[in-house]
């Protein structure tokens, strides 16, 4: 009962801040100079007055408040508008792509998931032993690499051993193609993800590790593998669910850069040439994606918590 | 080596093995942290050597840092990597410091279990205490583990049905208490060593867990070694007290000489403008808001009236939760007061700039609670104390070094120990150093919070003695916040009493010796657990 008030709260807080977002990126990206007709002007056969009703036709010779509440009438029923460049509609465009940075996004996540939390773990078990210090070493290494950087080496030892794969078509492929594609970007990612999660959950897990209710266990005679992963585990939990959320969020949003680099057909391509082209609807319907991802994780992630920490149950 | 007091009752009663030979032999155990590997470091227990027989429950007493809980953790090699311990601790003819963690790991919950000091900190927060209880049962290869725990839960006075599926935060001080006895006596083990199984529990609760653990000790025919500060805990239900203190350093005989003596705080007989002046004083807690529904308030402090003055020690006294700390925080500055005035020799602090209250306050400086929260554990002792010097940009580097020195003369500190680490130093010594650093900017005015609760009776009465030097000597005027109202009332000048957010009355120092005595024996406040067990004992 309190906790489905709790998240009803959450819910209302949610779209409220969906609301703010999308009003402040509207009205940003109307303060940027230029639109999408700015260079069809440049082309002398277009007249002017084409050029007008063009605009008129647009509703773009309307003042910005009400082109924003038209917008959020639009996107209330399910319509995020026209690509101007695509020609065709902004939500058929993103859909078909979303597809594709999930894939990528996943895969990477869960990799970067099931090599960190491991690491983390024997890491902070073996705290500056030399398993601990390469790990950490490492990890120091990779954070300090771009992961543009990281990607353009991939690329070149596959391009060396003639085997790039990149990107991929979806109406020749079968799933090894798409393995084959999947490979380079979601390595890089993972790699990129790596030490971000890796030093988190080491910490978390050297605190409980360290933590006098863990001590009081091995008094009692527990196992170090059960002290572990039964006792420190669960107590070091809270900050990585935090964690999880945010990598959740992620999904979308993470691969932008490792997208366009090795021409995975995501959104990120997509949002960066709709960036050049000033195809608007189409940034506009990227970004509240973006944030739609961010809420929704931290949701899902304070769900979790809620379940994970009988302490936040009390709370809240 | 050590002394062992006279027993009260001469003979352990329940004599499992023959008296000949002790159950637990420790012989010269030496423990020391720090570098060296053979113990070049700090001693924390010197060549100690004392036995427990079966059934029998012995107590170690001692004052905070002379090491108790060293010698606790010793016995399992449960210490701290950086801690070295040497001797022999003979257990059935194992030398316990000798065996391998895999050895050690049958042994420890099984035969010999240790209770932590704070049953909140030794619990797993994220864990249903009937899985806590029953993890230790399966790390042992009990059988029926979920009878056996609904057994112990029910020996130590909880019920098994609802408590197994609590978690620690649903329970009372109490209760973890009896959770985490549980734990340690569901393999029925033949010793149980309890490091200061009481301490963090009231006069009537504290006298419920000791019966219950000589209850134990009759049914299981389990021996305790019960380590406790508090004199009267041991005596009551040890049949042989050791004292850890007879062969330990001690403090400064300085800080020792006015302990509690209750002739020596000076009465201003002078009536001169207070240093401090309360009005109106009014501070409301709110929920925080936005969209939040249900929002809720608090009044913490309702328009507080009182005068500290200059040269004295206050104390303010009064049951929790009636705003103490609050007003504590509002003069010091830490919190907004919402309405009223806080006049520091005739200036209104609430009113001033945020740079002029900048200026304020090194005069005014607050030490909180908890010592070892309150310092940063990644800083020397000398680092700490220099800190406000350096904010406040005083004194050069030299200057800052001796400025340090006196400092910790001053407070009963060795000189030599700052470039310790804040972390190495024990509880009573960490007190010391958190008032040296409040030191640091020669305040006017001292507030205390609660520090001097949760120390065992000779370091209270130790900085207890430091405060009143400091008055006495540096004429520094101290607000000595407590609950514990025998405390205030030995040292302080004047007592302001707080029920529910108000000052309801201040006392001059004769009504204070005139009025409390009767007031307290009504009820009318809450009284110190410890003097019930003292008459107690005496009885």
């Amino acid at each position: 009962m309190k906790a489905a008030r709790y998240f009803e709260r959450r819910l209302v807080h949610s779209v409220a801040l969906l609301v703010t977002i999308s009003a402040l990126t509207f009205t940003i990206s109307q303060l940027a100079p230029g639109s999408f007709l700015d260079e069809i002007k440049l082309n002398p056969q277009i007249s002017a007055q084409t050029l007008a009703g063009l605009r008129a036709q647009y509703g773009l010779d309307q003042p910005v408040p009400v082109r924003y509440f038209r917008w959020l009438k639009s996107v209330a029923t399910g319509d995020f508008g026209y690509s101007l460049a695509y020609n065709m509609p902004v939500k058929k465009l993103i859909w078909e792509r979303l597809g594709n940075t999930l894939l990528l996004g996943a895969t990477a996540m869960v990799l970067a998931w099931v090599v960190a939390l491991p690491c983390g773990i024997w890491s902070a078990y073996k705290a500056r032993r030399w398993i601990d210090r390469i790990l950490v070493a490492s990890s120091t290494l990779l954070l300090g690499t771009p992961e543009l950087a990281l990607a353009l080496l991939f690329i070149l030892v596959a391009a060396h051993f003639g085997n790039v794969g990149a990107g991929f078509e979806k109406s020749r492929s079968g799933g090894a193609s798409v393995l084959r594609g999947v490979r380079i970007p979601a390595v890089v990612l993972a790699l990129a993800a790596f030490p971000i999660l890796f030093r988190h959950i080491r910490s978390a897990m050297g605190e409980a590790w360290h933590s006098p209710f863990l001590q009081a266990a091995r008094g009692h005679g527990i196992g170090n593998m059960r002290l572990l992963l039964r006792h420190a585990l669960p107590a070091a939990a809270s900050p990585l669910i935090s964690l999880f959320g945010l990598s959740l969020a992620g999904l979308v949003s993470a691969s932008f850069l490792v997208e366009v680099i090795t021409g995975w057909p995501g959104i990120g391509p997509l949002f960066l040439e709709a960036i050049y082209s000033r195809d608007f609807h189409v940034v506009m319907a990227v970004v509240m994606l973006f944030s739609l991802f961010l809420i929704i994780a931290n949701l899902i992630a304070d769900l979790l918590l809620y379940a994970a920490d009988p302490r936040v149950r009390a709370e809240c | 080596m050590c002394r062992s007091v006279p027993a009260r009752r001469q003979c352990p009663r329940l004599p499992v093995l023959s008296p000949s030979r002790p159950l637990l032999d420790v012989r010269d155990l030496r423990v020391s942290y720090g570098k060296g590997a053979h113990g070049q470091g700090e001693a924390a227990v010197s060549g100690l050597s004392f036995d427990v027989c079966a059934g029998e429950i012995v107590g170690m007493q001692g004052r905070s840092g002379c090491g108790k809980t060293s010698t606790a953790l010793a016995i399992l090699k449960l210490l701290p990597a950086e801690a070295h311990a040497s001797g022999s601790v003979l257990f059935e003819g194992h030398d316990l410091l000798r065996l391998s963690e895999l050895e050690l790991r049958r042994i420890r919950g099984k035969q010999i279990s240790i209770i932590y000091q704070e049953p909140t900190l030794a619990l797993n927060p994220v864990m249903r205490v009937g899985d806590q209880i029953s993890e230790v049962a399966r790390a042992h290869g009990l059988r029926n583990v979920k009878g056996q725990v609904n057994a112990i839960l029910h020996r130590v006075g909880l019920e098994p049905k609802r408590h197994y599926v609590t978690y620690p935060h649903e329970l009372s001080g109490g209760e973890r208490q009896r959770v985490v006895l549980s734990q340690a006596l569901i393999c029925k083990p033949q010793l149980v060593i309890a490091d200061e199984p009481t301490a963090s529990l009231d006069a009537s609760l504290k006298s419920e867990i000791l019966a219950l653990i000589e209850g134990l000790r009759t049914d299981f025919g389990t021996a305790f070694l019960l380590i406790s500060h508090d004199r009267c805990v041991t005596s009551k239900i040890a049949d042989r007290v050791i004292d850890l203190c007879a062969q330990q350093k001690t403090v400064p005989a300085s800080a020792l000489s006015s302990v509690c003596d209750k002739s020596s705080p000076t009465r201003i007989l002078r009536r001169e403008e207070p240093l401090v002046t309360v009005r109106n004083l009014c501070k409301r807690y709110r929920t925080r808001g936005l969209f939040a529904f249900g929002r809720s308030e608090k009044q913490a402090l309702d328009a507080v009236n009182f005068e500290i003055d200059r040269g004295t020690l206050t104390g303010l006294v009064g049951p929790s939760a009636c705003g103490k700390s609050t007003l504590a925080r509002c003069l010091a500055l830490l919190e907004k007061a919402d309405n009223g005035e806080v006049l520091l020799e005739g200036r209104n602090l609430l009113s001033s700039t945020p740079k002029e209250a900048r200026k304020s306050r090194p005069m005014l400086q607050y030490i909180a609670q908890d010592p070892a929260a309150a310092l940063n554990p990644r800083l020397s002792a000398a680092e700490a104390i220099e800190e406000p010097l350096l904010i406040q940009g005083i004194a050069d580097r030299k200057q800052r070094r001796r400025t340090v020195a006196e400092l910790l003369e001053r407070v009963g500190l060795d000189p030599v120990t700052a470039d310790r680490g804040c972390h190495e130093f024990s509880g009573g010594q960490k007190h010391r150093l958190v008032i040296a650093r409040a030191l640091a900017l020669q305040p006017k005015l001292l507030i205390l919070d609660e520090s001097l609760s949760g120390l065992d009776p000779e370091t209270q009465a130790a900085i207890l003695g430091l405060l009143g030097e400091l008055k006495d000597r540096l004429g520094i005027t101290q607000l000595l916040i407590s609950h514990d109202l025998e405390l205030v009332s030995s040292l302080a000048d004047s007592v302001a009493v707080m029920r529910d957010g108000r000052v309801v009355e201040q006392l001059g120092a004769e009504e204070i010796r005139d009025h409390f005595e009767p007031r307290w024996n009504n009820g009318k406040l809450e009284a110190a657990p410890k003097r019930e067990l003292v008459t107690a004992e005496s009885e």
